[in-house]
Order: C-alpha cells, then structure tokens, then sequence
C-alpha cells in the first residue's frame, strides 16, 4: 500500500531530478529519465545500473499521468520497453518493441497497460489460477479459466530493453521473460516466468478510444493500430447489427417460405390441356372462383420450346365483360420459356369464363391450369436473397478481419 | 444488525452500537480503548495507537458486494512483512456469516479460520514454488515471509498478537482454486485461514 504524493529526488549521476509519483514500500527502482541511471530504492538510491535512453513510444500515455481504467483511479508510474528480438538497441524499429506501462493504483494495486503497435491491453497479475495452468503447453491447446474457454495463441521469449520512472521490481537490461499467450478475445491469459517467479495476468484488450478518455487525452490521435491483435474483438456495430438482423432475417424467410410452399401453393379450380388444336376460334370454359382474398395463380405450360406465348389471347370474362386479360403478360413472357405463371387478383368471386385464343392452325402441346388462394413466394425469397448475401458479406468481413489476427 | 448489541465502553462510557455477538475484541471509536470480551462483558486493556489512514478498497462499516452477495467490514488487523503491510478485514454477510478479507495491493482473498491437526512444516523447510500433500489436498507454496500485527480498528473476533512477529507460509492449491495462509509464532502456536483469491474488480462498494 502507498501514498499518492510526489517527491523529487536528484539522480546520483547526473543530478538530474526525478519525480516519485507514488510511495509505495514495494518499489524498486527509480530511474532517471535524464541520464538513464536505475537508482535501488530500497537502499538509498543507490545506483544499480544504467540504461541508454533512447527508445521511445508514439503512445500519448505518459509518465504521471493519472486516469481511469475499468473505473479505478490509475497513475502511469513507469514504463518498460520489451521485444521479442534481441537485437542491438540501435537497430530496433517502433514495430519491434511494446511498451509496458506500470500502473498503481492505491485501492487496487498495480496493474500494466501495454502497448504495441497502437494496441492497448490492460493486465493486472491474478492468483486464483492453477499454477501450472499454462506451463507445458502448445500452441493451439485450450485451457479453461473463470469458465472462458482460452486457446494458446503464442509462446514466445521476451528480452527487456529498457525502463522509465519506478517499478515495483528490478528490471535488468536483457532479462528474459518466457511468455506463453492465451487468448479468448477481448480477454488474454499470460503466464510470465523470469529467473525468479512465475506470474499469471489476467488482461483485456481495450480500444484506444476509451483510454483517452480514461486518460482525458484528445480522441484527435490518429489510429496507429496495425494488424490486428489477437485479443482484438471484430468491432463494426453497424456489420455486427447487419448480421444479427439478416440472420434472424434470412431463418425467418426460410421458414416462411417453406410454409408457403407447403401450404400456400393454392387450390386448383381449372385444368386442361390442348394439343394440335385450332385455337383460332375461341374456347371458354367455365370457371367458378369462391376465394379472392388471396392471388389466383394462371400458369401455362407447354412442351414446345419453339412457343410463343404473344400469339395467345388469355382472359377471363364475367357477364360477358373482360375482367382481366392477361395479354400483357403473355406479350412480356419470354418467347421459348415452356412455362409462365401470371399472379392476379379478382375483384369479386363468382363464376367466370376463361377464354383461350391463338393465331396458330395448330396449336402445340399447351396446358393451362387456374389456382385460387395462392400465396406468392418471390417476395420472401427476395428477402432470403437479401439477408443471405448481408450475412455472407458480414463473415467476409469477419473472416479478413481473422485473418489479419496475430 | 439483528445479530448486534448495544454497549458502553467501560473506559469512558460512550454508546457503542452494532457491537456484534462474535466480537472479542474491539477498539472504542471515542477514546481508543482496547476492549477485550471476557466474562460476559469488555474490560478494558489501556490503549494504542490509531492506524495510519490508508487509501483502500474497504472501509470499515463500509458495505461492498462481491458476486452479488453483500458484507460488511467490521474490523481490519494491519500487518508487516518486508516490503510493506497488507491487512485483514474481518466482514460480515448479510446473514451475519463471518469471513476474514486479506487485502494486499491489490490481491483480495476472502479467508475463514482453519483448523490443523498436525503440525506444518517450518517456514526454513519449504521453499517457492514447492508441492506439499495436505488435507487431501495437494498445495503450491507461493509465499514465504516474516511478518508483524502492526494494530486493529473495529471488531475482531478473535485476540491478536500486537507487535509479535511470526512466520507466514502462503498456500495454493494446484488447481488454483483454493488458498491456505499459514502463521507460525515463536511459541509453536500455529493459525490458518483457508478461502480463495477473489478479483479486486469484482468488489464494488455499496452506498
């Protein structure tokens, strides 16, 4: 446990000053940001060793600042500079190192906000976990913790670069940490082990948005993050809103349309057939409709691919007045298409005449069947259409999004 | 509280409330006083020095609720180790069930009393990291370290040992999900609580 007070101390190489933002019995080290000197402050600052000091961040969290996390009062404390190349320090690029934030917070201890390529994940060490949870294990396997189904995404070797202001441990130049990574995003489980311990953290990837605001630093940074962490949740709202509705969407026009199919197929009033006939003099034939709530279906087969469905006359007659004539539609059918099927509606019921007319001496194989109470399924299977290809975009976009995953 | 009492303190006769019916031992708000249960009654032991105010996730008589289950913390015991202290609060729920909460920077464990049967073994046998085979239950050592009672505010219900130093031996099970804190005094006199680690973030205050 700490006091929230800062206090200078002079650095005892340089002079330069250094600011303690925090008293707390468990600090380390206090490191000068002039000069680079690691001071031991369990024994009088004295000097344990030093860095150089010319890694930096384009993370806008700096040392000092305080702001909130998961609602709990944080203060930036110090800061760690990682890779999981042991390269010279010169020639690490921003790209090859992340930065770890050491965070305290006086009811909650300490906690780390790491940052990597504009990825911010924040981790604080748990104990209720087995201790040899992830010791010994693969990439790929899967462990269970707080009932998260975790996968092992990385097993991987760090080597410390560099620190800035106070740590609650003694961080060496070139440490090495052996990390092993699983994650169930937004949440990652990481097992540490150093020369000395073996730790567990429990962290949560948090979109940079909300760490400005919890740090009140203007939201006009530019987004730095590139690729895609493995703790990173597919965050579209408006994709995501998309599949949620085009899903229920597309369950629901299949089982519309399976019931429309099943029962909305209608009932059969009039079926006949001609075949080398003489349509040139009319037939009627007499057809008597008793339901008009719903369509009529007037479909038309023929066997004849060569059929000309403009050369027919089709309409249906009452009293001896045309009630629909169906000539439009014969004239916009396609001219080889061996079926067609005309959806009408009738404005009474009653009985009705159905005359068939044609140009053609004689006419080929053509069969003519009238429906009544027919429910039309176009307009449901445009829906399915609809919500099927908005669904097939969402897990394309979601599956580019995964492949860019760490 | 329906399973609290009202009394006054015997050193200067202030009305203490919500004296609850575990408590052993307790400190009069007003004066200080120590007040040990004996006989039916507090008696008072002089006085000691009030603890430090440090900032901290509980308060005494202050509700919190962990997984929806509500408590109260009644009284807190600080202690000394080498890089800092840590404290126990010792909570109430709402049925009136007790519990010990040890609180370290951070690192919450709800605890209950212990019973051991057989001895442990000493802080100098065991080592980091180490397996030991006990209650059916094989365990982790994850801590080992030397520690003080530095004091008490509230309402304890049991005696401590103010400024007694002692061997503590921190326990985890392999599976993680248990925890077994060990005290061992000078005079062969052993303690244990056993509970388990609870997340910080889960405890919320209740205005």
């Amino acid at each position: 446990m700490s006091n929230n007070k800062i206090r200078v101390i002079n650095c005892k190489n340089c002079g330069g000053s250094m600011e303690m933002f925090i008293e707390s019995r468990k600090l380390q080290t206090l490191t000068c940001s002039y000069c680079g000197s690691v001071h031991d402050v369990q024994h009088e600052f004295n000097i344990l060793y030093k860095y150089s000091n010319n890694l930096k961040s384009n993370s806008p969290i700096k040392l000092g600042m305080k702001g909130k996390i998961k609602d709990v009062e944080f203060i930036v404390i110090g800061e760690i500079f990682y890779s999981d190349k042991l390269y010279p320090e010169s020639k690490l690029v921003m790209s090859d190192y992340l930065v770890d934030y050491q965070l305290y917070s006086p009811t909650h201890g300490y906690a780390t906000l790491s940052y990597e390529n504009g990825h911010y994940i924040f981790s604080r060490r748990v104990r209720d976990i087995a201790p040899n949870l992830l010791n010994g294990i693969f990439v790929g396997n899967v462990v269970v913790y707080r009932n998260i189904a975790f996968k092992v995404v990385e097993i991987y070797q760090t080597y410390l670069y560099q620190v800035k202001g106070a740590l609650s441990w003694r961080a060496k130049k070139g440490d090495k940490t052996a990390v092993v990574m699983a994650s169930s995003p937004p949440y990652m489980i990481s097992y540490e082990k150093s020369r000395n311990e073996i730790e567990y953290y429990f962290e949560e990837y948090i979109k940079p948005e909300i760490i400005f605001e919890g740090f009140n630093i203007k939201n006009d940074q530019e987004d730095h993050r590139l690729g895609v962490h493995s703790a990173q949740l597919f965050d579209s709202p408006i994709l995501q809103a998309l599949s949620k509705v085009s899903f229920i969407s597309m369950i629901f026009s299949i089982f519309v349309l399976l019931f429309l199919f099943i029962f909305g197929s209608g009932k059969e009033i009039f079926l006949d057939n001609w075949s080398g006939t003489n349509l040139q003099n009319a037939i009627s034939k007499e057809v008597n409709v008793s339901n008009v709530s719903h369509l009529l279906n007037l479909q038309l087969k023929s066997s004849f691919s060569g059929n000309r469905w403009s050369d027919y006359d089709i309409s249906l007659l009452q009293n001896q007045k045309v009630i629909k004539n169906f000539s439009n539609e014969l004239n916009m059918a396609r001219k080889k298409s061996p079926k067609i099927n005309i959806y009408f509606k009738l404005p009474s019921m009653g009985k009705y005449n159905l005359k068939i007319a044609s140009k053609i001496t004689k006419t080929p194989y053509i069969k003519v069947s009238l429906k009544q109470n027919v429910w039309t399924l176009k307009y449901f299977f445009m829906l399915f259409l609809i919500s099927f290809l908005s669904y097939i975009f969402y897990l394309f976009k979601r599956y580019s999004f995964e492949l860019k995953r760490d | 509280m329906s399973f609290s009492k009202t009394i006054n303190c015997p050193q200067c006769g202030v009305s203490l409330n919500n004296v609850i019916k575990y408590t052993a031992l307790m400190k009069c708000p007003q004066c200080g006083s120590v007040l040990v249960y004996e006989n039916e009654s507090f008696r008072s032991m002089g006085k000691i020095a009030t603890l430090a105010d440090e900032p901290s996730l509980l308060c005494l008589n202050q509700s919190f609720s962990y997984q929806d289950v509500k408590f109260t913390p009644i009284g807190k015991v600080r202690y000394r180790y080498d890089i800092g202290f840590w404290e126990e609060w010792f909570v109430i729920d709402s049925k009136g069930k007790e519990f010990w909460v040890s609180v370290d920077e951070g690192d919450f464990a709800f605890e209950v009393p212990f019973d051991i049967k057989k001895k442990f073994p000493k802080k100098s046998e065991l080592k980091v990291s180490a397996t030991i085979f006990f209650e059916g239950i094989s365990w982790v050592v994850s801590e080992l370290g030397e520690g003080s009672c530095e004091g008490f505010e509230g309402q304890l219900p049991e005696m401590i040992r103010i400024g007694e130093k002692f061997d503590y031996i921190h326990f985890t099970s392999l599976k993680g999900e248990d925890f077994l804190s060990v005290e061992c005094y000078k005079d062969g006199t052993q303690k244990a609580y056993r509970g388990y680690w609870v997340d910080a973030y889960e405890i919320k205050r209740v205005s």
